[in-house]
C-alpha cells in the first residue's frame, strides 16, 4: 500500500468514525416534517360519519334486524374485522370476560348500548338506541340514532354523533369531532375541540335568565379627538360603560368596551378585545390576540380569536334562528354559556369551573 | 358467549409470582438498573487492562501503516489519588518549534475563517468566528509564552478523558437513559453500543490527532484540542445516546 492510499484509508475510516454516531440524526432530518395529522382529521369526521352510517345500512342492517329478539351475534367481516351484535336488553358488559380491558370489535347494538366503565374500545360503537359510556371508558368512534352520554373522565378520542342529544359528565373529554342533532351539554371541566349542534350547552345552566331588558340607545358614545393624522391615543380604544354604537369598530391595538355597551357594527381589533358584562354585540367580533368577554354577554355573530378566548359566565353566541362561531386556539368557557352552531378549539378547548376560578 | 381472540385484549388469568411483581414495581425496576450499571462498572474496571493491550496494538497496527515520521506509540500514567498509577495509551511525535511560517499560516488561518464565517448562516457563523477568535487568542498566548505541552501529553489527556468517559459510562446511562427505558435488553445495548464506539474511536482519534498537528504545527494543539477534545466526545456520546432514547418509541 502506497503512503497515499494509506493516508486515503485512514481519512476515510476517520469520517467513518465521526460520521457514525450522527447517522440516525441525519436520517431524522432527511425525514419530512411530520404533519398534525388534527386538521385534515376534523375536515373528514363529518365525511366518515357519513361513511360509517353508510357501511351500517349497508352490512350489518339484516344483522341488526335478525339479533333483535335473538342471541347476540360475533363474527368477523370482510376485511377480517371482529365485530358483535347485541339485540334488545342485551348488555356488552354480559358477552366479555369480566378482565376485558380492551375491546377490538366493532360494537354494534339494536337497542340500547351500554359501554362498561374503564374500557378502551378501539373500534367504532354503533346503536339504533341510547349510548351510555360510563366512566374512565375511552371510546374511538360513537354514532347513535338516538342520545348519547358520556360518562365521568371518559374519553371519545376521534368522532362522536349523535342524531338527537349529547351529554358529556364532567372531566370527560371530546377529542376530534363532535356533533348532535338538537343539543350538545358539557358539564364542567370537559374538554372539547370541535362542536356541532343547533344548541351547544356549557356547564350548569341558570334557572332563569339574568339578561337585562336593554332599552333604546339612551347614550351615543362621540369618538376620542383626533391627535394628528391618528384617531384619539392612536392604537387602543376604550369605550366608557353605558354607550351604544352604531358603526363598526377596528383597531391596531386593544379595544375595551365597557360594560353594558351596545354596539351594532363589526370588531376588530389586533392586539386583543376586552368585553364588559351585559355587552351586546350585533355583529362579528376578531381579534388576533385574546378576547375576554365578561358575564351575561351576547355576540349575534362570529366570536374568533387567533389566540386565546374567555367566555364570560352566562354569555351566548349566535341566536337560535342564526347560527353561529365561536372559535380560538385556548378556548376557555364559563358554565351557564350557550353556542349556537359551531365551537372550535384549536389546541385547547375546555369548560371551566367557575367554582374553583371565582 | 366467548369472542374470537383477535377480538379481545384479557390480562393475565395466572397471577404474577412474588418475584414477577418485585421485578415489575419502581423499587425491583430501579435496584436492577442499579445492579447492572454497577455490574458494568466492574466490568469496565476489569477489562481496562485487556482494553490497554488492544489500544496499544490497535496503535502500532495503525503507525505502521501510516508514513507518520517519527511516531511511536507508548504508555503515559497520571498519578491519581484513591487509584495509583492511571495507565493510557498515548503517541510520541516529536515536532519542531513552530518557525515564521507556521506563525503567519495560522494567523492567516484565523482570520480568514473569522471573514468567511460571514458567509454561513447566523448560528453556525457565530460558533465558527468564536472558533476563530479563540484561535486567534491561543496564538497570542503562545506568542507571549510558548507552552509546554508536547504530542504526548496532549494525546494522553485525550486518552485520560476517553477513558473516564467510559468508565462512568454505566452510571450516566443508569442515571439517564434507565430512567425512561424499562427494557434491560435495551439498557444493556445502548450502554454497549456507545461503550464499544468509545472503545474503537480512540487510537483513531489519537492517531488523527498526530497527524494533524504533524501536518498544521502545534501551534493549533489548544484549538484542536477544543473541537475534537472532550467536547467532541460528548457531542458523539449524546448522539449515540439521543438514538437509543427513541428504540422505545419506535418499538410502541
Amino acid at each position: 500500500m502506497s503512503p497515499l492510499q494509506a493516508w486515503l484509508a485512514f481519512v476515510a475510516l476517520c469520517a467513518f468514525g465521526l460520521l457514525l454516531p450522527f447517522l440516525p440524526a441525519l436520517r431524522t432530518l432527511r425525514r419530512p416534517e411530520a404533519r398534525n395529522p388534527a386538521p385534515e382529521a376534523e375536515k373528514d369526521a363529518p365525511a366518515r360519519i357519513e361513511a360509517f352510517r353508510g357501511m351500517v345500512a349497508q352490512q350489518f342492517a339484516q344483522l341488526l334486524q335478525v339479533v333483535r329478539e335473538s342471541e347476540p351475534i360475533q363474527g368477523a367481516n370482510e376485511s377480517g374485522r371482529p365485530f358483535i351484535v347485541l339485540g334488545f336488553n342485551k348488555h356488552l358488559a354480559e358477552c366479555i370476560p369480566p378482565a376485558t380491558r380492551r375491546l377490538r370489535s366493532l360494537v354494534l347494538s339494536a337497542g340500547h348500548l351500554d359501554i362498561p366503565g374503564e374500557l378502551v374500545c378501539d373500534r367504532e360503537i354503533f346503536a339504533e338506541g341510547r349510548i351510555n359510556v360510563a366512566h374512565n371508558a375511552v371510546v374511538k368512534s360513537v354514532l347513535s340514532h338516538r342520545d348519547i352520554a358520556i360518562g365521568i373522565r371518559a374519553r371519545v378520542t376521534r368522532w362522536v354523533r349523535s342524531d338527537r342529544r349529547l351529554d358529556v359528565a364532567e372531566g370527560g373529554s371530546v377529542k376530534g369531532f363532535a356533533s348532535a342533532g338538537i343539543e350538545i351539554a358539557l358539564a364542567r371541566r370537559t374538554r372539547f375541540e370541535q362542536l356541532e349542534a343547533p344548541r351547544i350547552s356549557f356547564g350548569r345552566q341558570p334557572d332563569s335568565p339574568a339578561r337585562p331588558a336593554l332599552e333604546d340607545p339612551v347614550a351615543r358614545f362621540d369618538p376620542p379627538s383626533r391627535r394628528g393624522e391618528q384617531l384619539g391615543n392612536g392604537r387602543n380604544l376604550v369605550i366608557p360603560p353605558g354607550h351604544t354604537v352604531r358603526g363598526d369598530l377596528i383597531v391596531a391595538g386593544l379595544l375595551e368596551i365597557g360594560d353594558g355597551c351596545r354596539i351594532f357594527g363589526q370588531l376588530r381589533a389586533d392586539k386583543g378585545i376586552v368585553l364588559g358584562q351585559d355587552v351586546q354585540i350585533e355583529g362579528a367580533v376578531y381579534a388576533d390576540g385574546p378576547i375576554s368577554t365578561g358575564a351575561n354577554c351576547l355576540v349575534s355573530g362570529p366570536l374568533i380569536s387567533a389566540s386565546s378566548l374567555r367566555l364570560g359566565p352566562c354569555s351566548r353566541v349566535g341566536k337560535p334562528d342564526e347560527p353561529s362561531t365561536l372559535a380560538a386556539d385556548e378556548l376557555l368557557v364559563s358554565e351557564g354559556c350557550v353556542a349556537y352552531g359551531t365551537v372550535r378549539a384549536g389546541r385547547r378547548g375546555e369548560v371551566i369551573d367557575t367554582r374553583i376560578s371565582a | 358467549m366467548n369472542l374470537p381472540d383477535a377480538a379481545l385484549t384479557t390480562s393475565p388469568t395466572t397471577p404474577p409470582s412474588l418475584l414477577q411483581r418485585f421485578a415489575a414495581s419502581r423499587f425491583g425496576q430501579a435496584l436492577v438498573a442499579l445492579l447492572m450499571a454497577a455490574g458494568l462498572t466492574w466490568l469496565s474496571f476489569r477489562l481496562l487492562p485487556a482494553l490497554l493491550r488492544f489500544w496499544d496494538a490497535a496503535l502500532l497496527h495503525l503507525l505502521s501503516w501510516l508514513p507518520l515520521s517519527d511516531a511511536m506509540a507508548g504508555r503515559m500514567s497520571l498519578e491519581l489519588p484513591l487509584w495509583g498509577e492511571f495507565e493510557t495509551p498515548a503517541i510520541q511525535l516529536w515536532l519542531a518549534a513552530a518557525d515564521s511560517q507556521a506563525w503567519l499560516g495560522n494567523l492567516g488561518g484565523a482570520a480568514l475563517l473569522f471573514l468567511l464565517a460571514s458567509l454561513l448562516r447566523p448560528a453556525l457563523r457565530s460558533v465558527v468566528r468564536a472558533l476563530a477568535g479563540f484561535h486567534l487568542a491561543t496564538l497570542l498566548l503562545q506568542a507571549a509564552s510558548p507552552l509546554d505541552y508536547d504530542v504526548a501529553q496532549h494525546t494522553h489527556h485525550l486518552a485520560v478523558i476517553s477513558i473516564g468517559l467510559l468508565l462512568s459510562l454505566p452510571l450516566v446511562m443508569a442515571a439517564t437513559h434507565y430512567i425512561v427505558e424499562r427494557s434491560h435488553e435495551r439498557r444493556l445495548l445502548a450502554t454497549l453500543m456507545i461503550a464499544a464506539f468509545l472503545v474503537l474511536s480512540l487510537p483513531l482519534k489519537l492517531l488523527a490527532h498526530a497527524a494533524l498537528l504533524q501536518f498544521m504545527s502545534p501551534l493549533a494543539m489548544p484549538t484542536l484540542f477544543l473541537v475534537f477534545g472532550p467536547a467532541f466526545d460528548i457531542l458523539c456520546v449524546s448522539a449515540l445516546y439521543a438514538w437509543a432514547i427513541t428504540w422505545r418509541h419506535h418499538a410502541g
